[in-house]
């Protein structure tokens, strides 16, 4: 046997008995756990396994073991997701300080801001979110006009950051704010963590369409932010955002990947709906052939994520394929949940209450929700803007 | 690891390429247009592949072959599809590996050598009336004496013409068979097709044919595993293709000038290339997949085979009809190359099934 292959045996008989049974299921609606200060467990279950999982810093399986993480080899925690896919477990904890933020303090971050940091988002007791957008600065982020003006140790902050997620239940914030106004609109700018109880700092939710309010409007009035929580140097931010920008990218498609995978097949749910015995074709043709299609692209995009990886792992990363996962996983994501809704009919228009099952009260509700999956981290619009310009060399 | 190339990969990689460079390319596929040549295949290219012993890569090494898997053969297509050079790889590949397992047949033993060096060359013949179907219907054997008898017409015949043999597949008793045919005993007519690659009619009247030439009459699964192999191989080449059209594309948004800027830079072009982009890293990632597994990776055959092809039909024939219009003028004469891409794509769109047959197929093996 190889080391490897002890590695995987030893995990797999941690994993049978520290993931408590009821963690081996698919979490059910608001199951998930994001962690943070005022974090809610959905269930005692769901708190022991991640305290289980911090005995191992299962959450960051290759960062290091002195900040909490899992000190683990890429082939290690390769061999630690499939176990995890295999028993059906849980993801202990879910976390943008994980996605995001913790790749941008490994690297840029110093070592005082790795200590005070990382070891609070690796076991979920710190929550964060992502102060990037303003009401005018979506998909021109540079034009962000935040002020942070220097007083002494402290940089005062004045403005207002919009779309925030989750700012009414996150601990801390990253954010990118102008402290050079005069310099061209990249050259001005920094990347700053501000604690959300600082005095001067509101929140307020903002409804979707999809019904929940995920997200908030958040003002800036004179909050103070010590010197020592900017990341990197003064004006030196934007290439920083942009480098969690490419974290939070590959995300958004991988996490999307993952989930689609474990659904019921469209076509069965499609059978349910229209009857008819397994194996023949559906009796709606048109409906079918999408079917078909959306499968096939999903299952093109999986290989080709398949095939950007073990390039990646051979050494030889292809660069901007972020933008591409992004781009056809959201799109792809979108057509499969417009699917869902269609196939079911007069099934698929109900809002709450009586006469809906929950499944298709929820299969709305994300159908709603999944028209921002191309907005959010960068619309469509704009990958395909950076794949152009990025992959293809065309001109400005 | 199947998607990372070996060094032996990447090294046939090289060769193959290098080769259709210096044989192939569109000047040969012009100069055949020209000539209405009759067998529609690069000749010198074919000799120079025979030679490097890229003809019988994926035949079996005891025969002359090099023992290797399609995997490799899509490589060599690749790059065929990328020069647009006439060459019956795929479909001798798939009609040799036919021949080359019956080693029942004394007429079969005897071939395998000549098909694994290329000094013989034989083709596929199935394809029936205007759309491909998985099973034979028109051609038929019917027992005749000691032997039997074939009957019927095979509409388009990849390379038919210039092919010294031709594996004829045709229903039998409710079930199909394989036949081997010396093109000589056929009724052969060439056809002049857009896309200036070989191709021929074939008829057959009460063709007597002895036992020794029947392959199987228990063809099915095995019809069904050497059709899933050819469009495999096809949408290699059709991969190369593609990608080619699209990089002449790029180019040419590039460098072309209007409104005393680049085209390249008005940004409704811009996501047009770029969503083409998406399409063919897609496409290069199923077909390179499907290929895997037909060379044994874990995986349905049938399932990538057909994904690969819907897919690389759609995808073909939108980027090259893309790339003619992002030429403007130039785009639709003759005198520039993208003409013969489309049309190409047109060709390979059609053959082996296009994309509504093998996203019925796919439906039809997922069980809905
Ligand atoms: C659910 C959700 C959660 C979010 N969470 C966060 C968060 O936590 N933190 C945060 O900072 N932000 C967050 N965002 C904001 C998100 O990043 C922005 O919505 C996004 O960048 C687009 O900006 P915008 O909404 O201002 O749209 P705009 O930039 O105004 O875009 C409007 C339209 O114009 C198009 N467009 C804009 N520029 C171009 C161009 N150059 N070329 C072509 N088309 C263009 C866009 O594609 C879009 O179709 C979230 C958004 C959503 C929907």
């Amino acid at each position: 046997m190889s080391e490897l292959d002890d590695f995987r045996a030893e995990l797999r008989a941690w994993l049978l008995s520290h993931c408590p049974p009821s963690m081996r299921t698919p979490p059910g609606d608001g199951e998930e756990v994001w962690g943070g200060r005022r974090c809610v467990f959905p269930s005692e279950d769901a708190r022991r396994w991640l305290l289980a999982a911090n005995t191992r810093g299962l959450t960051a399986p290759t960062w290091p073991t002195e900040y909490g993480g899992g000190g683990m080899s890429r082939e290690q925690a390769a061999v630690l997701a499939e176990e995890l896919r295999a028993l059906g477990c849980r993801p202990p904890l879910r976390s943008l300080g994980i996605w995001m933020l913790g790749p941008v303090l490994l690297r840029y971050g110093t070592e005082a801001q790795r200590r005070a940091f990382l070891p609070g988002i690796i076991r979920g007791e710190t929550r964060w979110c992502q102060g990037y957008s303003e009401p005018g600065a979506g998909s021109d982020l540079a034009s962000l006009s935040t002020r942070a003006v220097r007083d002494g140790d402290h940089y005062v902050v004045d403005g207002q950051k919009t779309w925030t997620s989750h700012a009414d239940k996150a601990d801390w914030m990253f954010c990118l704010v102008r402290t050079n106004p005069s310099a061209p609109k990249h050259q001005g700018i920094s990347f700053v963590l501000i604690d959300m109880a600082s005095p001067g700092i509101t929140v307020r939710p903002i409804q979707l369409i999809s019904g929940a309010s995920p997200f908030c409007e958040t003002f800036f009035e004179g909050v103070r932010v010590p010197v020592d929580q900017r990341v990197g140097d003064e004006d030196a931010g934007w290439e920083i955002g942009k480098y969690l920008l490419s974290h939070e990218r590959s995300n958004i498609s991988l996490s999307r990947d993952a989930q689609s995978s474990v659904e019921e097949p469209l076509a069965a749910q499609a059978r349910r709906y229209e009857g008819g015995a397994p194996g023949e074709p559906l009796r709606d043709a048109s409906l079918r052939d999408r079917i078909t299609q959306v499968d096939l692209d999903f299952l093109c995009n999986k290989l080709a994520l398949r095939r950007a990886a073990e390039e990646a792992a051979a050494g030889r990363p292809a660069g901007s394929e972020a933008s591409m996962f992004k781009l056809v996983g959201t799109e792809v994501n979108k057509r499969r949940r417009e699917l869902k809704v269609a196939l079911r009919g007069f099934a698929g228009l109900g809002w709450e209450g009586e006469g809906y099952l929950d499944d298709e009260l929820t299969t709305t509700r994300e159908w709603l929700r999944s028209r921002a999956n191309s907005i959010e981290g960068g619309s469509s619009e704009v990958q395909l803007n950076i794949l152009a310009k990025r992959v293809l060399g065309l001109p400005d | 690891m199947g998607f990372v190339l070996s060094e032996e990969e990447l090294s046939i990689q090289a060769t193959a390429r290098r080769v259709v460079d210096a044989h192939g390319g569109p000047a040969v596929l012009r100069r055949l247009r020209d000539e209405r040549d009759p067998l529609g295949i690069a000749g010198e290219l074919w000799g120079a592949l025979r030679a490097l012993g890229l003809v019988g890569l994926a035949l079996p090494e005891a025969e002359g072959g090099a023992g290797l898997g399609l995997k490799e053969v899509g490589l060599v297509a690749e790059e065929l599809g990328r020069t647009l050079s006439p060459a019956p790889l795929g479909a001798h590949t798939v009609a040799a590996r036919l021949v080359a397992r019956r080693a029942g047949s004394s007429l079969a033993r005897e071939l395998t050598p000549s098909l694994c060096d290329g000094s013989r060359l034989a083709t596929l013949a199935h394809e029936e009336g205007v759309r491909h179907e998985a099973r034979p219907r028109a051609v038929t054997l019917s027992r005749r004496g000691s032997g039997y008898a074939l009957d019927g017409d095979k509409s388009f015949v990849p390379f038919g013409g210039a092919a010294d043999w031709l594996v004829v597949s045709a229903a039998h008793e409710g079930g199909a068979a394989l036949v081997l045919v010396e093109l000589a005993r056929a009724e052969i007519m060439s056809l002049c097709t857009i896309d200036s690659h070989g191709a021929a009619r074939a008829r057959f009247r009460g063709l007597e044919v002895a036992a020794d030439a029947v392959l199987t009459t228990d063809a099915e699964a095995e019809l069904g595993r050497a059709l899933d192999e050819a469009t495999l191989l096809l949408t290699a080449e059709m991969l190369g293709g593609a990608w080619e059209a699209f990089r002449r594309t790029v180019e040419y948004l590039k460098q072309r000038r209007q409104f005393g800027v680049p085209i390249g830079s008005f940004q409704a072009l811009k996501h047009r290339a770029a969503s083409m982009y998406c399409d063919l890293e897609l496409s290069r990632a199923v077909v390179r997949e499907g290929l895997s597994v037909a060379d044994g990776a874990q995986g349905s055959l049938a399932e990538l085979a057909s994904a690969a092809k819907a897919r690389l039909s759609d995808t073909y024939v939108h980027v090259t009809n893309e790339a003619v219009q992002l030429h403007g003028g130039v785009g639709v004469t003759d005198e520039l190359d993208l003409g013969f891409f489309m049309k190409r794509a047109r060709v390979t769109e059609q053959l082996m099934g296009d994309a509504a047959f093998h996203r019925d197929r796919y439906a039809r093996l997922l069980g809905y």
